[in-house]
């Protein structure tokens, strides 16, 4: 389920539907594999013998963890790549723009200095309309309060 | 009591199973020590290596990716809920502007919102 970005689509996981049956299948023939080795290095009392198992097993391992590895790193690319999108399209001059214009035209979010919010943990302040700080428990506080707090001006709404 | 466990198990069972695996590839870790050093022997010892030892290793990595992926998974979810959130803010900003009384205030609205600039806001084209 690619779209034609080459990214993950949007679905209830961030892997593709036949990653999981692929991370199964490589994850069961990687412990056959150290299974084997087992096998092979338990039925002979020479350390030579023992040692080439013992390579098999390793290999079986090394296997499974590559898989795994793999597997993590695909999530944790599609999550990054969603959250790049979601962030530029908070960015896009469309939706800045209607978000600043909304801002001088409704006469209820007045844009004064001490109208300006942020979360005690963000790190950017915002005006009160601005889409980054919808729906969160945002406080007001001046624009030098803000800035004495390390925080920088939101690049959606321009404060 | 169990009704509360079994709900947990439903609703985190990556995390349950990772959490058994590592339990598991730690008593394999534990049960291969004690085997190997009940000889001095290598040729003993090293079945015990394998089984006890490499057993641990993929167990406790199986569990690790399943504990990693179940935190993915969370962070997928919180990206859909903005993504859906965003979707709906971005559809009743353009149907604010879209109504009489926005309309009638937007005499000094930039160029640059124009009605293609909206839409293509609305689907989230850039």
């Amino acid at each position: 389920v690619k779209d034609r970005g080459g990214q993950a689509a949007p679905g209830v996981e961030p892997w593709r539907p036949g990653d999981l049956v692929m991370l199964y299948l490589v994850n069961a023939f990687g412990l056959v594999v150290a299974a084997v080795g087992w096998y092979g290095s338990s039925g002979t009392g020479r350390f030579e013998r023992q040692a080439a198992w013992t390579n098999v097993a390793i290999a079986g391992t090394v296997i499974l963890a590559t898989a795994n590895t793999v597997w993590l790193m695909a999530g944790r690319r599609a999550v990054a790549g969603r959250y790049r999108r979601i962030m530029s399209s908070l960015a896009s001059p469309p939706l800045a723009a209607v978000t600043e214009h909304l801002r001088t035209v409704t006469p209820e979010s007045p844009a004064g200095e001490g109208a300006l919010v942020a979360m005690p943990s963000m790190r950017w302040y915002h005006r009160p309309g601005c889409l980054c700080a919808t729906r969160k428990a945002v406080v007001p506080a001046t624009r030098a309060a803000h800035e004495k707090a390390g925080r920088q001006p939101c690049w959606v709404c321009h404060p | 009591m169990m009704m509360e466990i079994a709900k947990i198990l439903r609703h985190q069972w990556d995390r349950a199973g990772a959490i058994t695996l590592v339990a598991v590839g730690l008593v394999a870790l534990f049960l291969g020590w004690l085997g190997a050093s009940d000889t001095s022997f290598p040729a003993e010892q090293i079945p015990y290596v394998l089984s006890g030892g490499l057993l641990a290793l993929c167990l406790i990595a199986i569990g690790t990716t399943l504990w990693l992926s179940a935190d993915l998974r969370d962070e997928w979810r919180k990206l859909d809920a903005l993504d859906g959130s965003l979707q709906e803010q971005t559809e009743a900003l353009k149907s604010l502007l879209l109504t009489d009384r926005v309309a009638k205030a937007s005499v000094g609205l930039p160029s640059s919102i124009g009605q293609d600039s909206l839409s293509r806001a609305g689907s989230g084209q850039r």
